[in-house]
């Protein structure tokens, strides 16, 4: 997979997914196997490629992220991880039919990704509140990397520079239901 | 803007690598000394990857509806099994067309009467089979021309119906053992180029390169084959046929593709697919005749200035009577100087110069896509009636978007679920049915019935059909998805 799109790090960062989701649905067979021979059913198998795709599309943020084999792979390998760890927390022998490979950076990819999910948690509720014109117009901006003159034109508002305002009082909105307004006023 | 909203644009553009090198500096020193600062920067930051991450989920969700199927909706796409439902199908699309070959070369023999040794003439015979199942779709089949041609002359064949151009050399055919063959032989040949004629082609439009697989859009496919005595013959091997092929359309990214008919596949060529350059190129001559008579004139010229003095006044030297139709006089009242008569020529911008084919067969000049937004129907077909039509025989599925007609068994296809489709229902007593999804129509995977319009009675040929077509794309112009 990885030889046939080698840019598919690239494509998650370009905002431009559904190429890239369309190719790493190629390995969810494969995961689903896997869930359904260690006691898993359907909904584990999804909820955990699920998972599997955002601890991809979370390290395919960071510029230092590399990926050195296939996607598939990658994705294969993270969902075993994961679904060793539902599997510990629904108080399950943990003794699975396999043997997991010894994979210490995929194993700590997940470590952090779950402590990361307390935050996201968290900022999903904030996001609840947000209301769905902030969030779209913020996710225009940061997911489609739309440009603010195409926002201004879809979000019909009068100028580019409306946009943008409007755009970081959205910001401003989601810190402030966070809890941690920007309290420094102060020009930097 | 408040300030505080430039503080959110200033910790934006530090997240998005935007500051100069010094406002960084300064801005993670800023960092180090505020901590309450150092945390508003780390929460903008964690908004801003929960947007993306839930915008990205929910483009997973979408996806995940196409692809992954709710388990009570079986769909093909689940397994890599869809893809063998596929190939054994285009086995029989191929067989098809074999048969139908074998069967035009038949009636070759019956329709043509070989005066048989006929060696200078190039007669032009179409060929169309009258025994093709199911009944009525022969006039859906683009006929074969068919020319008698020396096998020991060059041959230069300008293709019915446009202007591409076939050469075949000398001497560069075999028959299926290898001996050079002599005397006549017959070259048929025909020219597929649009959705209508592919319709009921039989001709596969998948590709696939080992590993995915591709469906065409194509510029034109051109199938040629050669003929002595019954037996089907080869190109020589070292020889070479080349064909100028004027493409239906300039686009770059295209390829020729050889249909292997070992493998039912079709295989990409190493042509290299060049359009020319646009606009006009000058070339001092264009008629080698008008460049004798000025050069004869010339020595007549000379001739005269050498022989014994004449009365110059009665010398009609009738310069312009020699200059072909089209040929500008640069100069006025000077002699044919060769050098001032210059012809503009114009490049054909969709001519395709010197494509080797080395083997008989067809071949598709074209590109290659994935389908978008792939659904897999199942479906069951009634008429206007509501009556179920039980004898449906093939699906075609056409999308606007492309130039291309991909065939399915009728009970199950696929396409993409937000273009606007044409779906051809053939049966086996001959009648065509259409139905036509507009992009706007949103489809999932899943069981559908169709409710068919009869249309056997306004759709005879493939010229009805390209006309049909055509009222269909005009009357869903405005909703035809954008192709990336």
């Amino acid at each position: 997979m990885s030889r046939k799109n080698p840019n598919i790090v690239e494509q998650l960062r370009s905002g431009n997914n559904q190429k890239a989701i369309a190719e790493l649905y190629k390995a969810f067979p494969a995961i689903k196997k896997f869930i359904y021979n260690n006691g898993g059913d359907e909904a584990d198998a999804q909820d955990v490629f699920q998972d599997a795709l955002l601890v991809l599309y979370r390290n395919a943020q960071k510029t230092e992220f590399v990926l050195t084999c296939a996607p598939g792979t990658y994705l294969y390998s993270v969902s075993r991880f994961l679904w060793k760890d539902v599997l510990k927390k629904r108080n399950k022998e943990t003794k699975l039919d396999y043997e997991i490979k010894r994979d210490e950076v995929v194993e700590s990819e997940v470590e952090r990704f779950q402590e990361q999910q307390l935050q996201a948690n968290k900022l999903a509720r904030v996001m609840q509140q947000l209301g769905e014109k902030c969030k779209l117009l913020l996710q225009a901006y940061y997911y489609k990397k739309m440009s603010m003159k195409d926002i201004a034109q879809t979000f019909q508002y009068s100028s580019v520079n409306s946009a943008k305002t409007q755009k970081y009082k959205c910001i401003e909105r989601a810190k402030k239901i966070a809890g941690k307004p920007l309290s420094s006023p102060s020009k930097l | 803007m408040r300030q505080e909203l430039k503080n959110i644009e200033y910790i934006e553009n530090y997240l998005e690598g935007s500051l100069s090198k010094l406002d960084k500096h300064k801005f993670e020193h800023h960092m180090r000394e505020n901590k309450e600062f150092e945390s508003a920067v780390e929460l903008q930051k964690q908004i801003t990857e929960q947007l993306k991450e839930e915008a990205f989920l929910n483009d997973v969700s979408v996806y995940k509806k196409t692809f992954i199927d709710p388990s009570d909706n079986p769909s093909i796409f689940k397994t890599k099994g869809f893809w063998f439902t596929i190939p054994p199908f285009l086995l029989l699309i191929a067989l098809l067309l074999l048969w139908n070959n074998n069967k035009s070369e038949n009636n070759l023999n019956v329709e043509i009467n070989p005066t048989s040794e006929i060696i200078n003439t190039e007669t032009e015979t179409e060929i169309i089979d009258k025994n093709l199942s199911p009944a009525n779709t022969n006039a859906f089949q683009t006929a074969y021309i068919s020319k008698n041609l020396p096998a020991g002359n060059d041959a230069v064949i300008q293709l019915k119906g446009s202007n591409s151009v076939l050469h075949i050399p000398a001497n560069s055919l075999v028959d299926q053992q290898g001996n050079p063959v002599r005397g006549s032989y017959q070259i048929q040949y025909r020219q597929i180029k649009d959705k209508a004629a592919m319709a009921f082609s039989g001709i596969p439009m998948n590709f696939n390169d080992d590993q995915e697989n591709f469906n065409f859009s194509a510029a034109g496919i051109f199938e040629v084959r050669a003929f002595k005595n019954d037996e089907e013959l080869k190109v020589a091997p070292g020889k070479k046929l080349s064909l100028d092929f004027e493409a239906d359309k300039r686009k770059s990214g295209m390829n020729l593709y050889y249909f292997d008919e070992q493998t039912e596949n079709w295989k990409v060529t190493d042509e290299k697919i060049r359009f020319p350059k646009r606009g006009a190129y000058e070339e001092k001559f264009d008629s080698i005749s008008f460049k004798k008579d000025v050069e004869e004139f010339i020595k007549k010229e000379e001739l005269k200035n050498n022989g014994p003095e004449r009365d110059s006044n009665k010398i009609n030297v009738g310069i312009t009577s020699l200059m072909p139709e089209g040929i500008e006089k640069a100069e006025e009242d000077k002699g044919p100087d060769p050098g001032n008569y210059l012809v503009r020529h114009f490049y054909n911008p969709r001519m395709i110069k010197e494509l080797s084919l080395r083997s008989f067969g067809a071949y598709n000049l074209s590109e290659v896509y994935k389908v978008e937004n792939q659904i897999a129907v199942d479906a069951e077909y009634r008429d206007e009636f509501k009556k179920l039509i039980d004898d449906a025989h093939m699906l075609t599925v056409i999308d606007m978007n492309y130039n291309a007609a991909y065939s399915f068994k009728p009970d199950e296809f696929i396409c993409n679920s937000k273009a606007n489709n044409v779906f051809l229902l053939w049966t086996s007593k001959g009648k065509i049915f259409s139905f036509v999804k507009r992009s706007t129509v949103k489809m999932k995977t899943g069981s559908y019935s169709f409710t068919m319009e009869d249309l056997s009675n306004e759709i005879e040929s493939i010229a009805d059909l390209k006309r049909y077509l055509r009222f269909v794309a005009k009357k869903t112009r405005k909703t035809v998805t954008k192709i990336k």
